[in-house]
């Protein structure tokens, strides 16, 4: 007998016959329905005071401003008694007026000798306290003497291409009044404050409904209703030396210092929809500042009189390689503290007094001013008495560095936030100028978890698995064949400064590493991974000749072994070798 | 009458200490699969295919299928199924001859003497 045997057989073993998955896994992370700091919204109104805006901002930048600040009330009458009214000045810009009328009176703030006199179509504004007054007392305009608003209320808005005379405000009061009443006031012109488009846009509105003209102008803190002091005209530009945080008791959360060494200028704009942006010099939070403009003193320039009559004016070629030239007869970006922006055809051809250009060929500097004649030695001269400042845009911008400033991103919903106005905190100005940005600010898209998916295995007929998890997972792992679950991360519906891991996603903040989120938002955050188990409605693990498998929920990760297709062939050994 | 082998079909007297070459063939390609480190071959034995009592485990090793007296010594004559399957160290696993249909006989034959141990 043969002691090895021969082949006998081969037998091949079915392909996919016990082959099941070794791995079926769904990878779960949170979703949310937007991108919440991405709002499409940019938020660049100036403001000095404000309530916080709904959800958490972005801040790009801090953009600069300049505006001519003027106060044209000197409030020099002398204590009299006007229509048995007794009107006392107590020399800190309020007068007390005390007594019964027995007569129509008035209280004029300014004699007429120290009033400036009207500017032809300039746009003005005036003010008192009388919000809370009687309503037979009212704030007048006195041009020239002459009385030229008689509205029942505490401001008045004025303009006048025929007037002529200096102007200034009053209190009126009729017969018959009992008075014993503080007041103060202003007088601002608002052309000269922020240029001939914001004004008549202003004033414009005012004139369409009463009231709204004022509402636009304190919606960025423009001008108040208090007393400030008399001022002819000086070019102010954004410094901030802090940014302040206060919930809603008006407690301070934190103060944010700014390098108060920045100053940043620009030119106020209205934007198509008439609201009020800066254009000017910006500072990063990094501590860049991308400086957009720069100012001049015009009477440290060189001056000569340009043209003959009836076509002359001023003009310096100082400026011509540094300022960035307007188009055609575009507004140059300019803003000067003394005259009104216009283009150089309208001052070459005398359309209006007091005005400025920059000529769009030549870069000349041009200024018209008949009160000086043709007279550039005078002009020059009075403007450094005057000290008659200019800010310009550069017609190449240059980068500084200042100081860092942080971003703050925490804020109480129902609080409210300010800058702090180096100059007023300084005591150099009792105003202050409104700060432009710009931000985007976050909207609410809610997280949301799993918990529940169905795996569905194609595997030449289809499978579905639905798996209940039982609780809800942000991100984490489900393990389908071991009925198991991992969590990575934890929900909080309404975050309050819980301490929460890193990286968490917000309702209503992007996560940057070392901050936190909004108070009241939807937060999940990284935590401690966590175990439990699933139910799984059947058995995916004997699943053999899988192609693909997919879930409704997360991403899936599977392996099957891919069958080697055996089969045997057995012989007898030989027993003696 | 002593060990033969008719393709997967074994019939081996009671008690022999017959040893088996089991050449573990990938059907595809024809070439023989050799088991890496950490594989392993297995041999069990059951009365019927559905029968939940394994009567014999034994590994295959270096290829090869080794039977000792008390293997099948206590075994009563007759009819067995059996199969070899395939445990890779990466936790593959096939079974490359089943205890079914005309694979995986196994017969056992009355001896003609006794063994000594």
């Amino acid at each position: 007998m043969s002691s090895k045997r021969t082949l006998r057989g081969i037998v091949s073993a079915k392909a996919n016959y016990g082959l099941g998955l070794t791995k079926l896994d769904v990878n779960l992370t949170p979703t949310q329905s937007g991108t919440p700091w991405k709002d499409d919204t940019v938020n660049n109104a100036p403001y000095v005071f404000r309530s916080v805006p709904m959800g958490n901002r972005e801040w790009n930048k801090l953009v600069g401003g300049t505006v001519a600040w003027n106060q044209l009330e000197q409030f020099n009458q002398n204590t009299s008694t006007t229509a048995n009214v007794v009107c006392t000045n107590n020399n800190d810009g309020t007068f007390t007026l005390n007594g019964t009328s027995n007569a129509t009176g008035r209280l004029e703030f300014s004699t007429n000798a120290v009033s400036p006199p009207i500017v032809s179509g300039h746009k003005y504004y005036g003010w008192s306290n009388l919000q809370n007054a009687s309503s037979n007392l009212q704030y007048i305009i006195i041009v020239g003497g002459a009385l030229k608003t008689l509205d029942n209320r505490s401001y008045a808005f004025y303009t006048s291409t025929t007037d002529s005379g200096n102007i200034h405000g009053a209190i009126r009061f009729t017969s018959g009044q009992t008075i014993n009443l503080t007041v103060t006031g202003g007088l601002v012109d608002l052309t000269q404050m922020f240029g001939s488009t914001i004004a008549d846009y202003v004033y414009s509105l005012e004139q369409a409904t009463a009231g709204s003209g004022i509402e636009w102008l304190k919606k960025y803190n423009l001008i108040d209703d208090a007393y400030h002091a008399y001022s002819q005209g000086s070019l102010e530009s954004v410094n901030v030396s802090a940014h302040v945080m206060r919930d809603a008791d008006n407690n301070i959360i934190e103060t944010y210092p700014i390098d108060s060494s920045v100053t940043l200028r620009g030119i106020p704009k209205k934007d198509a929809d008439g609201n009020l942006y800066y254009d000017g010099d910006e500072y990063l939070p990094d501590g860049t500042v991308n400086r957009k403009f720069a100012e001049v003193d015009l009477g440290s320039l060189s001056w000569s009189n340009y043209s003959a009559s009836p076509h002359n004016r001023f003009g310096s070629t100082a400026l011509a390689s540094l300022a960035k030239l307007p188009t055609g007869n575009e507004l140059a970006n300019i803003r000067c503290a003394l005259y009104i922006t216009d283009n150089s055809t309208n001052i070459y051809n005398h359309v209006t007094d007091k005005t400025i250009a920059i000529d769009q060929d030549n870069g000349r500097l041009y200024v018209y001013d008949t009160t000086y004649g043709t007279d550039a030695n005078a002009f020059k001269t009075a403007m450094q008495n005057g000290n008659v400042k200019l800010v310009y845009e550069l017609a190449t911008p240059t980068t500084e560095s200042a100081d860092p400033f942080t971003n703050p991103q925490v804020c109480d919903p129902d609080g409210t936030e300010e800058w702090t106005d180096y100059g007023v905190s300084q005591g150099t100005r009792d105003y202050a100028v409104p700060v432009g940005h710009e931000s985007t600010y976050a909207m609410a898209y809610p997280i949301t978890g799993t918990d529940s998916f169905t795996v569905t295995a194609n595997d030449g007929t289809t499978h579905t698995y639905p798996v209940s998890i039982g609780t809800t997972i942000y991100k984490g792992t489900v393990d389908v064949l071991d009925a198991s679950y991992v969590s990575e991360m934890t929900n909080i519906a309404s975050y309050n400064g819980e301490t929460i891991g890193e990286p968490w996603l917000s309702s209503l903040d992007e996560y940057v590493s070392g901050t936190t989120p909004t108070n009241g938002a939807q937060v999940v955050y990284t935590s401690t991974p966590t175990e439990g188990s699933v139910t799984v409605t059947g058995d995916p693990s004997a699943l053999s000749g899988v192609t693909s498998i997919t879930s409704d929920k997360g991403t899936v990760a599977w392996d099957a072994l891919s069958p080697l297709g055996l089969h045997a062939v057995i012989t007898l050994a030989d027993p003696f070798e | 009458m002593s060990t033969t082998i008719n393709g997967t079909k074994i019939y081996m007297t009671r008690g022999d200490t017959p040893t088996l070459d089991i050449a573990i063939i990938i059907t595809a390609t024809d070439t023989e699969y050799t088991p890496a480190a950490g594989d392993k071959v297995y041999f069990r034995l059951k009365k019927s295919p559905r029968d939940a009592t394994i009567l014999l485990t034994k590994e295959v090793t270096g290829g090869q299928l080794a039977f000792d007296v008390d293997d099948t010594a206590q075994l009563a004559f007759g009819n067995y199924r059996y199969s070899l399957e395939l445990v890779t160290a990466g936790g593959y696993h096939e079974t490359f001859v089943e205890p079914t249909g005309q694979e995986g006989q196994f017969i056992v034959g009355e001896e003609n003497e006794n063994h000594v141990v």
